[in-house]
């Protein structure tokens, strides 16, 4: 077996997995605090939060395929493109989920009550009128923490899945015969 | 068709197949928030898992049994169609393969056919609705699924 062959992709999966976990935690909370102290709430922000929350959900397991196929210059399997996303997905879940519930809670801030107060006044300065929206939002973060923590880690984990076999059919084709 | 089946048979395919096909059908699962079981706990489970990637907002969301799903309506348009895609992929595979490569632009044209509904209804152009967000989403799944088993296909030598 070649060398090149035996490279293992946990390290970049991880290093991706880490610097997105807190790439997207530091921007969430820049973000939301812009937002909340500035009290202009609307139509931008609305459309960057609707990219950062989907985009930064898959890219860990798509950019994880993108370095390591570069790295081995050869194609990887589907299936393998999976695992790497799945690694990439779980590491970004655990790392995001340490720096919003343990990281800036030690600066004293809770980005719970942060994003509650952001969605609040989005629909405040977007005049949308609903009396059961405080009720809802508000009961949208109740729960165990440690809990809802594990299925973010869990749900970012599965999507990365999807988004890492995605990123393996798209950045294998320079390497592979395309061919059936 | 003979040869068709033979690539699907291929163990190349159906073990990334088989992965696709669990990790979309156990999502769709719980997008859909286990409404007709109707058990709270399970509800808020499913809500839970999907609160750091959807807003869930009730106005948006489909509400059979008057039991909100876990995710938005767009959101459960795209988990739907990526199942529905992991599924129906192979057998479109056995009727042709001519559209193994235009899924990249199905998923092009789903994305911005996503957009547009998006950006229309929030510049004021046009009002979008439940049923628009889910089909628009479910065109999006149902090309991303499609263009993963397209490749996982292009992967087998024949």
């Amino acid at each position: 077996m070649e060398p090149i062959e035996q490279k293992s992709f946990v390290n970049t999966a991880v290093i991706i997995g880490v610097i997105f976990g807190v790439t997207y935690s530091i921007v969430n909370v820049i973000s939301l605090t812009i937002g909340v102290n500035s009290g202009a709430v609307g139509v931008g922000s609305i459309l960057f939060f609707c990219f950062m929350c989907c985009a930064f959900a898959i890219l860990p397991g798509l950019l994880a395929n993108r370095f390591y196929i570069h790295e081995i210059k050869t194609a990887v399997e589907i299936g393998k493109g999976a695992l790497i996303g799945l690694t990439a997905g779980l590491i970004f879940g655990v790392v995001f989920g340490f720096f919003d519930n343990v990281v800036w809670r030690l600066f004293g801030v809770d980005t719970e009550a942060l994003t509650l107060e952001y969605m609040l006044l989005m629909f405040e300065n977007l005049n949308i009128d609903d009396p059961n929206m405080r009720d809802e939002m508000m009961s949208s973060t109740s729960g165990s923490r440690t809990f809802s923590l594990f299925l973010n880690v869990l749900v970012a984990g599965l999507l990365n899945v999807l988004s890492g076999m995605a990123g393996a059919a798209i950045f294998s084709k320079p390497y592979e015969d395309k061919e059936i | 068709m003979e040869k068709s089946l033979a690539v699907l048979k291929n163990s190349s395919f159906i073990k990334p197949w088989l992965i696709l096909f669990g990790t979309t059908g156990f999502i769709f699962l719980f997008s859909t928030g286990f409404y007709w079981v109707e058990a709270g706990w399970l509800t808020e489970t499913a809500r839970q898992f999907f609160s750091t990637v959807c807003h869930q907002f009730s106005w948006r969301t489909f509400a059979p049994h008057d039991i909100h799903m876990a995710v938005c309506s767009r959101c459960f348009g795209i988990y739907s169609g990526l199942f529905v895609g992991a599924v129906l992929s192979p057998v479109f595979f056995m009727f042709g393969r001519w559209w193994l490569n235009y899924t990249i632009l199905f998923a092009g044209i789903a994305l911005l056919l996503n957009i547009a509904d998006f950006s229309g209804n929030f510049i004021g152009l046009w009002t979008n609705t439940l049923y628009s967000r889910l089909i628009t989403g479910l065109l999006l799944g149902l090309s991303a699924s499609m263009f993963i088993v397209s490749a996982i296909l292009k992967q087998i030598k024949s």
